[in-house]
């Protein structure tokens, strides 16, 4: 026999699927608990709640996640890293400098131009010292991950599908080490366009790798 | 996998650590998918709003400001994203239609029939029948294991919604078992 009113019974029927999931905070977990024990109307719904909550999470269960999406997510990030590092400033070192000597020529406090004015003899020949060792660094080139040497004209560009087992930090060790680059890619197969410098025995080196790789296609 | 750890995580992606997000990818992807397939009519689709989701982690989880769980953040990315997939494609499937098919009802199959008779294949029927407000609110809750403040965030509801909500969508699964021939005697 139960001693809750309807407006109690009510609102502590709002609380069961929380109640269920085990997230309620203690004070009402604790009025729940008490309420489920003594009234048999709430207690037969807690069980339909429990049957419901069962079933949805078998339902859930039952989908099926592509075996495809880790694999694309892999390159997505891969790609995500080459664009991030070919925005930043090619000669950022460089500029740095240059920023710094700007900051210090244009500061925000005006009392500083005081100081600036008092330096100016001074920062002139710095300036003119650090133009000079910027222009002898213009040669210096960006480079990207896949290697200080870059990719040159004569690339080889393969199609290749990923093992699914590879570390992303193996896939992506391995380019590094071999100035590889992923280009394009996942295709709708799961396929891989990459660019390789040009040497012999390239497709058959990937191809041994299969740690790495589990199909290597020439592509040009 | 502890909240503290999915914070650390997350931290060190903010660094740029790419295992970082690779844990946390191995973590809640498929979690993720299951979110944003209520939204999308097809796996495909979900498949690249779900790792749409971990980009925008990798990018901008400097962003997290710890209010609420990583999962619940995550959550909520999802559902922007998905809704704007949605809002782009049109129109709305307000079924699930496709998971309706994969348990259609076959009176002549007599596997079905059996199936048919175990309560449990009965409720997820009705389920996948639901609206998808009153399913997404159903497995945030029993799947997700979320509490009423994380389902309100992630919704973005206030709490009251969700238990009213909530409240609606558990009588609406009574009355598709109740059309199957099913009384639960509830509400």
């Amino acid at each position: 026999m139960s001693t809750l009113s309807e407006t109690e019974r009510q609102e502590l029927s709002l609380l069961l699927p929380w109640y269920a999931n085990g997230t309620l905070d203690s004070k009402d977990s604790r009025k729940v608990e008490a309420a489920l024990a003594k009234d048999d109307e709430l207690a037969r719904e807690f069980d339909l709640v429990l049957e419901d909550q069962a079933a949805a999470v078998e339902l859930v269960s039952e989908e099926e996640v592509p075996i495809s999406m880790a694999e694309r997510f892999k390159a997505q990030l891969h790609a995500e890293q080459i664009k991030a590092q070919e925005i930043q400033p090619p000669r950022a070192s460089q500029e740095g400098a240059v920023d710094r000597l700007l900051a210090l020529l244009f500061p925000a406090r005006p009392r500083a131009y005081a100081f600036v004015a008092a330096m100016a003899l001074v920062l002139v020949p710095v300036i003119a010292l650090v133009s000079f060792n910027a222009g002898t660094q213009q040669t210096t080139q960006y480079h990207t991950a896949s290697g200080p040497g870059g990719i040159a004209a004569d690339a080889t560009r393969v199609l290749v599908q990923f093992n699914s087992a590879a570390a992303w930090t193996d896939i992506d060790a391995y380019l590094k080490e071999n100035s590889g680059q992923v280009v394009n890619g996942p295709t709708a197969d799961g396929f891989y366009e990459l660019k390789f410098q040009s040497q012999d025995g390239l497709i058959e080196e990937l191809s041994a790798k299969r740690d790495v790789f589990e199909f290597v296609l020439p592509v040009n | 996998m502890s909240e503290d750890d999915d914070q650390h995580q997350l931290l060190k992606v903010a660094q740029g650590d790419r295992q970082a997000i690779g844990v946390l990818y191995q973590r809640y992807h498929k979690r993720v998918f299951h979110f944003v397939r209520r939204f999308v009519s097809d796996a495909a689709a979900a498949e690249d709003l779900t790792n749409d989701v971990f980009i925008e982690v990798w990018q901008k989880a400097s962003s997290y400001e710890g209010r609420s769980k990583v999962s619940s953040w995550l959550l909520g990315i999802a559902r922007y994203k998905a809704l704007s997939e949605v809002r782009k494609k049109k129109p709305v499937h307000s079924k699930s239609d496709q998971i309706l098919e994969t348990l259609e009802d076959d009176a002549d199959d007599p596997e079905m029939v059996t199936q048919k008779r175990d309560k449990g294949a009965a409720i997820k029927r009705c389920i996948a029948s639901l609206s998808r407000d009153h399913r997404v609110i159903l497995e945030l809750i029993y799947y997700h294991e979320k509490s009423i403040e994380e389902v309100a965030e992630i919704l973005d509801i206030p709490k009251n919604t969700v238990k009213t909500r909530t409240f609606h969508a558990r009588k609406q699964l009574s009355a598709e078992m109740t059309k199957q021939g099913l009384d639960r005697g509830w509400p």
